[in-house]
């Protein structure tokens, strides 16, 4: 069997080949080569960042909360336990109805935070943030969210990418907190490894990189008061980023400064989270933040040329391997599987490869390394599941305008929300 | 227009700098038994002020005297401010008015009975009688009427227990268990050697080599934690490591624990006590309720409730019933010629016990005495009434109660030892006459 696939493929022409694996050729082999490349200057680049030393920068942090009093405690905590940095921890209760309000009254009390900020009915992120921008003192401002804890030396290694006075943003990196729970939660690590820690690190290195992660924003306070503070989301992140990106300034993103955070226990719920963040990804990039980058007045070529890049691989790709299998299917049938095969195999080794990179990274390469086994589960989910999740979601989105109703933003201010 | 009248003698108008300014209806006068209000220099009081206090404890004395000192008085003038007269004399009115309420009768008979002499005060004070902590005072803290009625802290507790006063709590405190100082150091100390030099340090807890100690050994000059046993770094609160409490060493003698006990220190008389030496303890404001005034205007306190402050004290019986059987047996005295004697038995006001122990301790020592001594001898009555006991020994001669003293002393002595039996005075009284009840 192997050997009729073998003599099938050695009698092809380098053309006919060609036509066949067209999607690798065209597509991940120049898109891997130029990503490893960024990646390992990148590497090399984060290296020469110079921890400062003098007086201990000042962060006030915001976290807002719906409704998870118990996890706001602990990322609370985590604050409390950064290393050189000085930190202000603002909690805001957004609407919540279960005990938030108590908890946020005894880390009050406890000193654990510093400032709390009780708004009765729910508003949404983008206002959580805003109410706490407003009170806060320090000249640098952490967005993070209620699941997610620091390590250590996070914030101090995120606020030093400030040195440089054009930088206005700077995204940590995240790991997955539960990856012991199950092989959905295992998969996700390698997936945080390759899409965040990789992935984000060769943007960086191109200038492409512009989505400020919710987890984990570090911002000038200053200028993000200057640009209005937070749009409505979805997606208000990725916003912020890219406006902040217009008005001029650079967004970094910092490989090892790293926060975890908890991911979904099953592929279900995988697939439902990816869906969610798949349709506002599309929304912002497409409906609203096009008025921004294709602008004649105001054009940044780099800019534009890092949307086309999300655009082409967030919604086109998917639908172009869609578009291949069928082709596949079509043109040799039952035997089309044979070369579904070979272009996994051609993703796993892709995927080895990479993972090795993704070790020279990783702040805890010796935990990471453990995940070996788990690399072709992985290059399987991500082209069948979350590929298949983002085309779904691209074309639910421009076709229904889903994302508008998603429960994420609270109705009252979806509904007063332009739409795009 | 009804006049009042203000006593003023030439000295303290000679302290006062400038012109005092009288009310309209207010005159001075130099009868200190008739006046209203009196004003004296607070450093150089007349020879008859105590006296004159004594026999009338509602009178509002105004005291002339400095400015810092003016306004911790119940009545103070300021010697440089002499205008603020007018303000005062209009406020004490209303004790003139309302001491003119008591029955004629009754008003004749506040001197001798401190419990109508405590009642006609806060009569005459709006009911109430004010905790004000004042550092200067005894315990650190004081009441008004502190000054008009003696032993005003034991009266009021006697009244409130038997149901004439009403009480509010104003204050709370750990005292001193000896001197009832309120102003006691309170702080943790080493559970070992109550030792103050501890320090709290943290626990630190590594998860992957569970390694578990001082936070001080795993930090770095970088402000990093590494751990001193394998060396790891501990990067993520509740990923690598947690902080499960945390521990206070003692710097004295080494003693390690989660746990440190509060200690009192006494600022006045430097005792070292335990804090359940000193349990919590409640300062009353007193107010005069109903029962209190009716008492007050029929000119009479029963007592016989007062024998039940603190704890019951069996064997004892009640002043009122003391005195009947004390007329009973002086008739008797006088008609069959049979003797009976009286001993009265209190703290010798020089003793250390009474000048430092608690009014507590003190109620509670005398009264165990009492008890002890009403058990060991049936024939005697042994009543308790202001810190004193009165015991009445039927058939007794003077020679027999020289014995007596002799024999009661090397009791008090067995039972509760040297130090008490110094510190009380025994004393003979003839039945004859009138009972020492008055303080
Ligand atoms: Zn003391
Ligand atoms: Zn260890
Ligand atoms: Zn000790």
């Amino acid at each position: 069997m192997l050997g009729d696939v073998l003599n099938f493929l050695l009698n092809q022409s380098f053309a006919s080949l060609v036509a066949m694996f067209w999607i690798i050729l065209a597509i991940e082999i120049p898109r891997y080569v130029l990503g490893a490349a960024a990646t390992v200057l990148g590497l090399i680049r984060c290296r020469q960042i110079t921890l400062p030393q003098a007086e201990a920068p000042r962060i006030s942090a915001v976290i807002p909360g719906h409704n998870d009093a118990d996890s706001l405690r602990k990322t609370a905590l985590s604050l409390r336990e950064q290393v050189s940095v000085v930190v202000q921890i603002i909690a805001v209760n957004d609407g919540s109805t279960d005990n938030t309000d108590a908890v946020c009254r005894a880390l009050e009390r406890e000193g654990v935070i510093d400032t709390y900020i009780h708004i009765r009915s729910r508003g949404g992120k983008a206002s959580a943030v805003n109410a706490a921008l407003e009170l806060a003192r320090h000249p640098h401002f952490l967005v993070t969210d209620s699941d997610t804890t620091f390590d250590r030396d996070a914030l101090r290694i995120a606020v030093s990418y400030f040195a440089d006075r054009q930088v206005a943003a700077v995204a940590g990196n995240l790991r997955v907190r539960n990856v012991d729970h199950s092989l959905a939660t295992r998969v996700q690590q390698l997936n945080y490894l390759y899409s965040i820690t990789l992935g984000r690190l060769a943007k960086d290195m191109l200038n492409f990189y512009y989505v400020a992660s919710g987890a984990f924003g570090l911002y000038r306070t200053a200028t993000v008061r200057s640009i209005g503070g937070w749009d409505f989301g979805p997606g208000e992140d990725g916003d912020i980023a890219t406006r902040l990106r217009v008005a001029g300034w650079k967004v970094r993103f910092a490989p090892h400064a790293m926060a975890m955070t908890d991911v979904p226990q099953n592929f279900v719920r995988l697939a439902r989270q990816r869906l969610r963040w798949d349709r506002s990804m599309i929304r912002l990039r497409w409906r609203k933040s096009r008025r921004y980058v294709f602008n004649r007045h105001n054009f940044k070529p780099l800019l534009a040329l890092s949307f086309v890049d999300i655009y082409f691989f967030q919604a086109i790709v998917p639908f172009l391997y869609f578009f291949y299998i069928t082709q596949l299917i079509v043109l040799y049938g039952s035997f089309a599987l044979f070369f579904v095969v070979a272009v996994q195999l051609i993703y796993f080794v892709i995927a080895l490869i990479k993972f090795c990179m993704a070790l020279a990274v990783s702040t805890r390469p010796l935990e990471d390394a453990k995940l070996l086994p788990y690399v072709p589960l992985y290059s399987l989910v991500n082209v069948y599941l979350l590929r298949f999740v983002k085309m779904f979601a691209t074309a639910n989105e421009l076709i229904f305008r889903s994302s508008y109703t998603d429960a994420y933003v609270p109705k009252k201010v979806r509904d007063q929300v332009y739409r795009y | 227009m009804k006049l009042y009248y203000c006593y003023l003698d030439d000295a303290t108008v000679g302290r006062l700098q400038g012109e005092p300014s009288w009310p309209l209806n207010w005159r001075a006068t130099d009868k200190s038994d008739k006046a209203d209000a009196l004003l004296v220099d607070l450093d150089r009081p007349p020879s008859w002020l105590a006296e004159c206090r004594r026999t009338r404890p509602t009178v509002p004395v105004i005291f002339v005297t400095d400015a810092d000192h003016a306004g911790r008085l119940e009545f103070g003038l300021s010697d440089v401010d002499p205008t603020q007269l007018n303000k005062l004399l209009k406020g004490v009115e209303s004790i003139a008015d309302a001491l003119a309420q008591i029955p004629n009768t009754v008003r004749e008979t506040i001197a001798g009975d401190p419990y109508l002499a405590m009642a006609a005060y806060l009569w005459t004070r709006e009911r109430r009688a004010k905790l004000e902590l004042d550092r200067h005072s005894s315990g650190g803290y004081r009441y008004a009427c502190e000054g008009a009625v003696p032993r005003a802290r034991e009266v009021l507790i006697n009244m409130a227990h038997a149901g004439y006063l009403g009480r509010e709590v104003s204050e709370a405190a750990h005292c001193c268990p000896s001197c009832d100082s309120l102003q006691v150091l309170l702080r943790d100390t080493c559970i070992q050697c109550a030792s103050v030099n501890i320090r709290e340090e943290t626990l630190l807890h590594h998860f992957s080599c569970s390694h578990q100690g001082h936070e001080s050994a795993f930090l770095q000059s970088s402000g990093d934690y590494v751990c001193p046993k394998c060396r790891q770094t501990l990067r993520h609160f509740g990923m690598d490591y947690d902080k499960p409490g945390s521990i206070v060493s003692c710097s004295s003698c080494g003693h390690q624990s989660a746990e440190t006990q509060i200690r009192g220190r006494c600022l006045t008389c430097d005792k070292r006590f335990d804090i359940e030496q000193s349990p919590r303890q409640a300062l009353y404001d007193y107010v005069l309720n109903e029962v209190g005034v009716h008492a007050l205007f029929r000119g009479r306190f029963t007592t016989a409730a007062l024998t039940d402050i603190l704890e019951p004290k069996r064997g004892l019986i009640s002043p009122e019933v003391m005195a009947m059987m004390v007329s009973k047996f002086a008739a008797v005295e006088k008609r069959y010629g049979i003797d009976s004697a009286l001993l009265k038995i209190e703290f010798d006001q020089n003793a250390e016990i009474a000048q430092n122990g608690s009014l507590e301790q003190r109620v509670k020592l005398i009264t165990a005495v009492g008890q002890e001594l009403a058990r060991l001898r049936t024939t005697d009555s042994v009543a308790y009434h202001l810190g004193q006991l009165l015991i009445l020994l039927p058939g007794c001669n003077e020679q027999g109660l020289n014995r007596i003293i002799s024999d009661f002393e090397t009791i008090v002595r067995d039972m509760f030892g040297d130090e008490t039996v110094a510190a009380l005075r025994f004393s003979k009284h003839s039945i004859q006459d009138p009972l020492p009840l008055a303080a």
